[in-house]
């Protein structure tokens, strides 16, 4: 038996998505995600900048055959939301929709209400629902109950890299869920998306920690074995952690004989 | 004809259609939508959309972002 990735009913061997912000260019980009070995690719939905008609940098993506995830990113409430993911659904003949509400600018942190709200009405209107939330137990599961495809709660702020922060609440979602965990936001180092994969997770997004980065193909593979690494420990299963100790090797009985 | 374009005010010709009207704006149609007045126009009625006086048009792309 594989061990694939299954979102909104489709298997991917990867278990990395990546967000597609902060990259010079589109080319950059598309090499980054092969890189990668990602398969599943975020972008936003914005007005056209009518004095520079050279925003499109999702062909490359669409071409390589890539699953896209648009989001709602830049969404104050749900109706912004709603609109966002129709406009998307419009544009690419695509029903997945990544619901991003975060009106307060300085930390960018999610609205649960608004954003449950507005899964509601997408669940409703047939698209495949991802949600952006906060590390939410409870609301993880009551996004469960109206038919999110996933959950995506975040490791710590956008762009901050500051890992999982919000790891003992991440551990009681993983454990509690019936649908698979993303753990997106914050993760900023490979060694991050191991750790997010040790404790169960079934994908992990990353954006700025390979965007950002000083060579970011060499990051990109990083991640690419990270989550590799990451799953493969999991699935082995990682030793408890115990609060004494564990001797690995016959030392005592050793030295007791020599000294006979 | 003067119409709203993306926040600035445009003239265009007369009965030109959503559809040529992004045509004209030399735009990637397979990762665009649009939308007249906050109602969003599905691409299959475009050529048979006419633009009026005074419309708000916006028209939205799939851009990078996280």
């Amino acid at each position: 038996m594989t061990d694939k990735l299954t979102l909104a009913g489709k298997s991917y061997d990867s278990r990395l998505i990546i967000g597609t912000g902060k990259y010079a260019s589109g080319e950059i980009l598309a090499k980054a995600c092969k890189e990668s070995g990602a398969q599943i690719a975020t972008m936003a939905v914005k007005r056209i900048d009518t004095k520079d008609h050279t925003d499109e940098i999702v062909s490359p993506l669409l071409d390589m055959g890539i699953q896209l995830m648009p989001n709602t990113s830049g969404a104050k409430n749900a109706k912004e939301a709603i609109f966002a993911a129709q406009l998307a659904r419009e544009a690419l003949e695509v029903d997945w929709i990544k619901v991003e509400v975060h009106p307060d600018v300085k930390y960018l942190l999610p609205d649960p209400i608004e954003t449950f709200k507005a899964c509601e009405v997408l669940c409703k209107d047939g698209f495949k629902v991802f949600p952006y939330i906060n590390a939410d137990p409870v609301l993880c599961k009551r996004l469960e109950d109206i038919g999110v495809c996933a959950v995506m709660p975040l490791g710590s702020p956008i762009g901050s890299a500051r890992g999982l922060d919000t790891l003992s609440m991440l551990k009681i979602i993983i454990r509690e869920s019936h649908v698979p965990v993303i753990i997106d936001a914050g993760i900023g180092s490979p060694s991050d998306a191991v750790k997010a994969f040790e404790i169960g997770a079934d994908a992990c997004m990353v954006n700025t920690a390979i965007a950002a980065a000083g060579d970011q193909l060499k990051m990109a593979r990083a991640f690419n074995l990270a989550q590799e690494a990451g799953r493969m420990a999991y699935k082995a299963g990682l030793a408890d952690k115990i609060e004494t100790s564990r001797a690995t090797s016959p030392m005592e009985a050793f030295l007791k004989e020599a000294m006979k | 004809m003067k119409i709203n374009y993306n926040g600035s005010t445009i003239e265009i010709k007369d009965n030109l259609t959503l559809h040529s009207f992004v045509l004209e704006l030399q735009l990637e149609s397979r990762t665009i939508a649009a939308a007249v007045n906050e109602q969003i126009v599905p691409k299959k009625n475009w050529e048979k959309f006419y633009l009026q006086e005074g419309m708000t048009v916006d028209i939205f792309n799939l851009v990078a972002g996280g």
